[in-house]
């Protein structure tokens, strides 16, 4: 793991995925919350979470999120790429490029347990 | 819409005092800021004479933008107020690295002004592209900025390839974070067209031509 002078840490994936990643915050979007407000409309909920490594220097995942009607329910669905300070380096200890990137951060933010904790701690915060 | 650029000393007391009201109406009155201010101006210790402003003016002639930029050779913002959010990293100093602030973009004439369209509005990502090439111009590769959180997914739709630096802190109960702005060369060479930019009372078109002609033929930094 080495930090680069623009503050991306570089490392490979198993390094990122041999890190603990801890819940850090999330929250509520209020913009556009309105937008859709009309007596009887749909109400459309979205906003953020933030995860973060407890090694230092710390990697800080973070990515938006919203709610979705699904038969019978709804269902919590990440919107869009992640927003890291992560840049993953290949076994010849190349740098990804930026699409390639963004691609293994997303399978690593998906693979958190972000769905079963981020409504707890909405339901906290906002209650 | 005109930009306009230049020190404490080019601006002259009549602009930055109107810039300073408008970062007040925007800072403490829109989004709750709790900075220290006297008689409606919204200033602090990084107003200096080095520092470089853009502001970006309406038709009518109201400031509709400001951005402030300052060298990490000196005293700036992150280094000296939230250096916990370099995570761990030394803070930057160099002549090729100048940190963005107090960045915002509100046209208090229009209906729908609002805090939370500061970041995205057309007026937003030109004033932040002028400010990247007002940089650029003067040898800066890289912008650092403290910003609410909401504005890496603002950037992040503009197109723009920045990234955080650490994890984001909670001030005052909202997440801000270190974020790192590359001066992109094909913004300053593609969106700094003359016709794009009248004339003010600093034109800001030699300063884009410049930085467009530093970027395009890879001339090294500027003393």
């Amino acid at each position: 793991m080495k930090t680069s002078e623009d503050g991306l840490i570089h490392l490979s994936i198993d390094e990122l995925l041999s890190l603990r990643l801890q819940h850090l915050l999330s929250g509520l979007d209020h913009e556009g919350a309105t937008e859709h407000g009309v007596c009887g409309g749909m109400t459309y909920i979205s906003g953020y979470t933030e995860w973060v490594s407890t090694s230092q220097p710390a990697v800080s995942l973070g990515w938006d999120w919203c709610i979705r009607p699904v038969f019978r329910g709804s269902a919590l669905l990440r919107v869009g790429e992640v927003r890291s300070n992560v840049c993953l380096i290949n076994e010849g200890g190349n740098v990804a490029s930026w699409e390639r990137n963004l691609e293994a951060l997303a399978m690593v933010a998906d693979s958190l347990p972000w769905k079963e904790l981020v409504p707890a701690v909405i339901n906290d915060c906002y209650n | 819409m005109n930009f306009i650029v230049g020190t404490a000393t080019d601006l002259k007391s009549g602009l930055m005092t109107e810039m300073a009201r408008y970062r007040h109406r925007v800072f403490i009155e829109k989004l709750g800021w709790n900075l220290p201010c006297e008689n409606a101006l919204e200033y602090d210790q990084f107003d200096r004479e080095d520092t470089l402003y853009v502001l970006a003016r309406n038709d009518e002639g109201n400031v509709v933008g400001t951005a402030r930029l300052l060298p990490t050779t000196r005293p700036y913002l992150l280094a000296e107020v939230f250096p916990e959010l370099l995570n761990a990293m030394p803070a930057p100093a160099s002549p090729e690295v100048w940190e963005l602030s107090r960045f915002a973009a509100m046209d208090f004439d229009q209906p729908d002004c609002s805090p939370l369209s500061q970041v995205s509005s057309p007026v937003a990502i030109e004033l932040l592209n002028a400010a990247l090439a007002c940089a650029g111009a003067r040898g800066a590769r890289r912008i650092v900025s403290v910003s609410p959180l909401g504005v890496e997914r603002l950037l992040r739709k503009a197109g723009f390839r920045a990234h955080r630096i650490g994890p984001p802190i909670r001030v005052d109960g909202s997440p801000i974070f270190a974020c790192s702005i590359p001066v992109p060369e094909h913004r300053i060479t593609s969106v700094r067209t003359p016709s794009t930019y009248p004339y003010g009372r600093f034109d800001i078109r030699p300063t884009l031509h410049r930085a467009a002609s530093l970027m395009t033929h890879g001339a090294p930094a500027l003393a």
